[in-house]
């Protein structure tokens, strides 16, 4: 707060105009409140700097405000009362202020001044107190005059409640922005957070396979492998090995698309989209990898399966994801169900035709402590396996389907199976 | 393995680890075990009674393999046996696991980042196991 040095500014300011203009008055008075005023908010400085305390200064503002205005209102009085030219300057210091001090406080300042501003030049009319007169350029007396009193009051009084009108509204405007600043900070602060976080896990996630390629290619050069082993001999290791760096690269791959639609930047179209082919074409992919675990994948009424709205490829993309899932986490002897259904009602409770895609599983479950973290990226439950996905599969899908005006959701029974769906809207 | 062979029980969720430093420890003598949930780990340790444990930290969760060092540690069974803690990331274990501090410790004997080499992995687990013959 540098309101001290307002007070003080304007002081010289007025004395030096007087001088300049060949104004006399009697200088003692004057001067010693002039000197009164610099004393006192030295001290104030004084005090603040040693105590320190930020909570103390925004307090001794306002009482220090309060009294500038009352040594400004004592040195007018000394130098003419409502004779003095610069008068108005009382009204700008109480609008600055009025801005600057914390809280509703213009209205409170320009009163204070007002008061103690009309109290002085009433007693100074009524002869309650001595005048001191100004003597040179303005030689007439119109404190003597009343009317020229009510209408120099008249006057002040409306400049300064226009003054404290438009200071109060300059200070609710930049307590908003203050405000608004502040939260955008700590949004700003969490979403930092939130990156050097994930950063970490990419990191680990990264750093974790390619250690164990290290591992198992280490095996290999420093002998440790048995040639005639089936799981620890060789080729088994370097084609583990292998397997971890397509993963690797897969991760990365899946990074990179998560980022864009964070971002905003991947290309999304928005065009009818057959869910009926779409879905047959998943499940014949999936055939022989759901043959090989012993599970059954059934499609419900392909062809009456409706279109939805959307990017045909991040469609593939979410459907075949959430089957792969459904049947890796499946069990010998289990089923997928695969089922598309026309829905008017959106999951938000609006009014607007949906399509609404089940993959549901007789597979193991998700326990219920961890499903809210399902599309967590990274996330890979209680049972998955270091090398079932980059952990990202299910984020991307979330990320997918709500980019395209979706929304995902799951149900799962730990033992029993999981219920896995995506909305899209309806195309038509 | 010879009846005298000190038992090793990796805990790790990444079976390519578990194989490599299985083929590792098992060229040199050691029998190996391995377990790969912090859920089962005390329960497969209380069965397979290893001489020392390696012990990895992100498995079910985070720090999944702190709560498993207190648990072991907890056991009287255990309250002896050394425990080489493995890492992918180091900076998601910047802990204290000096028992000489007075404060809250992590109650493992050596912490690693992976990978470990082949040698080194050898040294560290013969070390450890010497300092509590």
């Amino acid at each position: 707060m540098r309101l001290r040095w307002l007070a003080v500014a304007g002081v010289l300011v007025t004395l030096s105009g007087a001088l300049l203009l060949g104004v006399r008055f009697r200088p003692g008075p004057a001067l010693a409140v002039a000197a009164a005023i610099t004393l006192y908010n030295g001290l104030f400085w004084l005090w603040l700097r040693r105590s320190g305390r930020a909570g103390g200064e925004r307090r001794m503002a306002e009482w220090q405000v309060a009294v500038d205005i009352f040594a400004l209102v004592l040195l007018l009085y000394f130098t003419g009362g409502i004779e003095n030219p610069f008068s108005y300057y009382l009204v700008f210091h109480a609008a600055i202020a009025g801005v600057m001090l914390p809280g509703r406080r213009s209205w409170p300042v320009a009163a204070l001044a007002f008061v103690l501003y009309g109290s002085m030049v009433v007693l100074d009319h009524l002869g309650v107190i001595p005048h001191f007169a100004l003597d040179g350029p303005f030689r007439a007396a119109p404190y003597r005059d009343g009317r020229y009193l009510l209408a120099s009051l008249f006057g002040t009084g409306v400049a300064f409640g226009i003054s404290a009108y438009f200071t109060a509204a300059i200070s609710r405007q930049l307590s908003r922005r203050a405000r608004e600043l502040a939260g955008a900070n700590e949004r700003l602060r969490r979403a930092d957070r939130q990156r050097l976080e994930s950063v970490i896990m990419v990191t680990h996630e990264l750093r974790a396979p390619m250690a164990a390629v290290d591992s198992l290619l280490e095996t290999v050069t420093g002998g440790y492998v048995h040639k005639s082993c089936d799981v620890c001999g060789a080729l088994p290791m370097v084609e583990r090995a292998r397997a971890r760096v397509r993963g690797l690269l897969k991760l990365t791959n899946d990074v990179l698309d998560l980022h864009k639609l964070e971002l905003g930047e991947a290309e999304l179209r928005r065009l009818p989209v057959a869910l009926g082919p779409l879905a047959e074409r998943v499940v014949e992919q999936y055939t022989e990898l759901a043959a090989q675990a012993g599970v059954t994948v059934r499609l419900a009424a392909a062809s009456a399966m409706p279109a939805a709205l959307g990017d045909e490829q991040s469609i593939w993309f979410i459907l075949s994801n959430l089957v792969a899932n459904a049947v890796k986490y499946n069990r010998p002897g289990g089923s997928v169900a695969v089922s598309a259904v026309r829905s008017d009602r959106g999951g938000d409770g609006r009014e607007q035709a949906m399509v609404d895609v089940r993959v549901t599983d007789t597979g193991v479950g998700i326990p219920a402590a961890d499903l809210p973290m399902v599309f967590e990226i990274f996330y890979r439950g209680t049972y998955a396996r270091p090398e079932a996905g980059s952990g990202l599969g299910l984020s991307l899908v979330k990320r997918l389907v709500e980019a395209q005006g979706g929304r995902v959701w799951v149900k799962s029974e730990q033992g029993a199976g999981s219920e896995f769906g995506f909305a899209l809207p309806a195309a038509g | 393995m010879g009846e005298n062979a000190k038992r090793v029980l990796i805990v790790d969720d990444d079976p390519d680890f578990v194989l490599s430093t299985r083929a590792v420890l098992a060229g040199a003598g050691y029998e190996v075990g391995s377990c790969p949930t912090a859920r089962d780990a005390l329960k497969t340790a209380r069965e397979f009674k290893p001489d020392l444990m390696i012990l990895d930290v992100m498995m079910e969760t985070g720090s999944a393999g702190f709560k498993v060092s207190y648990e072991v540690r907890s056991d009287p069974e255990f309250a002896r046996m050394p425990i080489l803690m493995v890492t992918a990331v180091h900076s998601t274990t910047n802990v204290r696991f000096s028992p000489e501090t007075d404060k809250e410790f992590l109650p493992v004997d050596r912490l690693r980042e992976k990978p470990v080499p082949a040698d080194e992995l050898l040294r560290e687990v013969a070390a450890l196991l010497e300092s509590r013959s």
